[in-house]
């Protein structure tokens, strides 16, 4: 399970008021999602900023409850790469490694991936 | 991809907002959700060298965001520099590696918030509530959202 936000992690303004918080509770999730995830230069050109994006994508689509569908889709231009939502965990962990392993961060330039997902 | 939208559909884009040469603009987006029952929600990551490189359509995005019934979540910060390090000298995940981690791993979450309101409110009806978090020094977690209506009214002005 992954972690989830409590109340003592964060503080509230209404305005810029402080307001108090009573409490912090995971909500119900959606059926059908979409992670739209952008790969452009200005993300790559920082590669822990691409990486952050990319742990975030990944824990969005490999967290999902039974009976969500999703799509993952990389885009810069324009979308690039759309990656299926399965359950099958392990197709799915190639499919982001592959993704994830066709960026070469060297000396901070950024090279795009021309392989098929 | 799902065909035609439903109720209840939700769009992730993990973007900075800066539109470097994308055949999409904000323009095209902001028409396209306006007209489509779709929540969108922003999470943003941006560096310390470009916070203020598309501020502009970052925020019309985080805007656009919130009108779908949807939320934002920035971080930033100094901690995120191109130069700083995933992996300390031992190899271990660094302070900022772990902090990333957790983040990636909470924000994305759908939240249902409980605050107590003031007594007296002013001008609520345009007000929106800003959520900050951070547990580490050099990056700023900020969430957004818009009030739901309140479920229920007490003495304390209680909304959820």
């Amino acid at each position: 399970m992954a972690p989830a936000l409590t109340d003592g992690e964060v503080k509230a303004k209404l305005g810029k008021e402080p307001v108090k918080i009573l409490s912090v509770l995971r909500d119900d999730p959606p059926h059908r999602i979409i992670v739209l995830l952008d790969s452009s230069g200005s993300v790559l050109s920082t590669p822990l900023v691409w990486r952050a994006y990319l742990a975030m994508a990944r824990n969005l689509v490999t967290n999902l409850p039974e009976g969500t569908t999703a799509r993952l889709a990389v885009f810069a231009e324009q979308i690039d790469i759309v990656i299926p939502v399965t359950s099958d965990r392990p197709a799915l962990d190639s499919k982001l490694k592959i993704l994830e392993a066709g960026w070469d961060f060297s000396e901070g330039q950024e090279r795009r991936h021309s392989g098929t997902l | 991809m799902f065909g035609p939208p439903r109720e209840g559909d939700v769009l992730y884009a993990l973007t900075d907002g800066v539109d470097d040469a994308s055949k999409i603009h904000v323009e095209d987006l902001e028409k396209t959700f306006r007209s489509k029952p779709i929540r969108l929600l922003l999470i943003s990551v941006r560096g310390a060298v470009q916070p203020r490189a598309g501020a502009k359509e970052l925020k019309r995005l985080q805007d656009l965001a919130i009108d779908t019934g949807g939320a934002t979540a920035d971080i930033s910060g100094k901690g995120l520099e191109k130069d700083t390090a995933l992996l300390d000298r031992a190899g271990n995940p660094t302070s900022v590696a772990l902090k990333l981690q957790s983040l990636s791993q909470s924000i994305p979450r759908l939240y249902r918030m409980e605050i107590e309101l003031p007594a007296q409110l002013k001008g609520t009806e345009r007000s929106g509530v800003t959520v900050t978090g951070t547990t580490i020094k050099s990056i700023d977690v900020n969430y957004s959202g818009r009030l739901a209506a309140c479920s229920s009214t007490t003495a304390e002005n209680t909304a959820h």
